[in-house]
């Protein structure tokens, strides 16, 4: 019987790997942008992606298929990035008038392509860099608040339930992240509109 | 309250006092502006792509994560749970797993005190089955939980009887 339980459960295992690889292929994109906006570098959202999914594999069978997988995601997401992060909080940390190194040692960020001239491009990466170098100086429970919510586009509701915290404990939290980067920010105002 | 009128998470009636507001106050139509100004720079960040060969090197460490037999069980069980197998599915499955409880508990008798060992795990996991459903009710706690979850191949069975009987309790 045990070993009926065994095949059973290694049929289970296979399929579940089937539908995770294509949850994976789908979703890998979105996770690692997130996992770069928190970390500030691709080394470390790399790590923060792989571990992220990782977890997600092992519990899967917990994952209940009428949510939105990526709703599930968020939520491991931000267990992942805490306690990965808090291990090594100021590290990454940098002045904004420093250039921008990556774990290349690239002065540019990895951008997608957009439809904008070389030049614009350029503008456009250069305030790229500024602004993720204003999101690294923000507590990690702030930077993640603020990216669910201006990135991913997420409601406070949802923020709330992936962050494990309440609406209120959410709204300030974008309040005074929002205030933070806007002193960051503040001297590329003309610039970036 | 302004972030939250930017992010358009009030009521109504709030969003529209707050309108009125600003079109008489300048200073809280300054931080308004400036509120709003932050959303849009975060908010027009490119998205930025991993390297080509990273979801090749995500599958092949996801393929070497090794998932113990007693979470693959509970794994499958769930998953039966949460599709919502017919009665008749579902009653196989329960009884299947009862068969499987009752036979790992005959064994004791034959196999002598490794079994014993297993089974007082076994009692051990049922001591914290207060906590389960709930982190059944929110599976990323099981996640985080993980250190929590290093047991023997009879504490599948007992957690297969937790999932059993919450089974046909109102969710």
């Amino acid at each position: 019987m045990v070993e009926f339980a065994d095949t059973v459960s290694d049929v289970a295992g296979s399929q579940d790997r089937r539908e995770f690889d294509a949850l994976v292929q789908r979703h890998h994109k979105q996770a690692y942008n997130i996992a770069y906006r928190m970390a500030g570098n691709h080394a470390d959202a790399e790590d923060l992606t792989q571990e992220a999914f990782i977890r997600a594999f092992r519990f899967f069978g917990q994952y209940r298929r009428e949510l939105p997988f990526d709703s599930w995601l968020y939520k491991i997401m931000s267990n992942v990035f805490i306690d990965r992060l808090r291990r090594k909080p100021k590290a990454k940390i940098r002045s904004l008038d420093q250039p921008v190194v990556t774990a290349d040692g690239e002065a540019q960020f990895d951008v997608a392509d957009t439809a904008a001239g070389p030049e614009e491009c350029v503008l456009s990466r250069e305030m790229d860099s500024h602004i993720q170098a204003a999101l690294d100086t923000l507590p990690d429970a702030f930077r993640l608040t603020v990216i669910y919510a201006d990135i991913e586009g997420l409601s406070y509701e949802e923020i709330a339930e992936a962050t494990k915290t309440n609406i209120g404990t959410v709204r300030s939290r974008l309040h005074r992240g929002r205030r933070l980067l806007r002193n960051k920010l503040s001297k590329y105002a003309n610039q970036l509109f | 309250m302004l972030s939250a009128y930017v992010d358009g998470e009030l009521t109504g009636v709030e969003m529209l006092e707050i309108r009125r507001h600003l079109s008489d106050c300048p200073d809280c139509a300054h931080e308004h502006e400036s509120v709003l100004f932050t959303k849009r720079a975060v908010s027009r960040l490119a998205n930025v792509a991993p390297t080509e060969d990273f979801m090749a090197r995500l599958m092949t460490s996801i393929g070497e994560v090794r998932v113990p037999a007693y979470q693959r069980r509970f794994n499958s069980l769930a998953r039966l749970m949460h599709r919502r197998l017919s009665p008749v599915a579902a009653a196989l499955a329960v009884s299947g797993f009862a068969m499987v409880v009752l036979s790992a508990g005959g064994m004791v008798d034959k196999l002598g005190p490794s079994v014993e060992q297993h089974n007082a795990d076994a009692a051990y996991v049922g001591a914290r089955v207060s906590f389960l459903p709930e982190l059944h009710s929110n599976p990323e706690s099981i996640a985080s939980a993980s250190p929590l979850m290093v047991a023997s191949d009879a504490t599948s069975v007992a957690n297969a009887k937790v999932e059993l009987v919450s089974f046909d309790q109102p969710r």
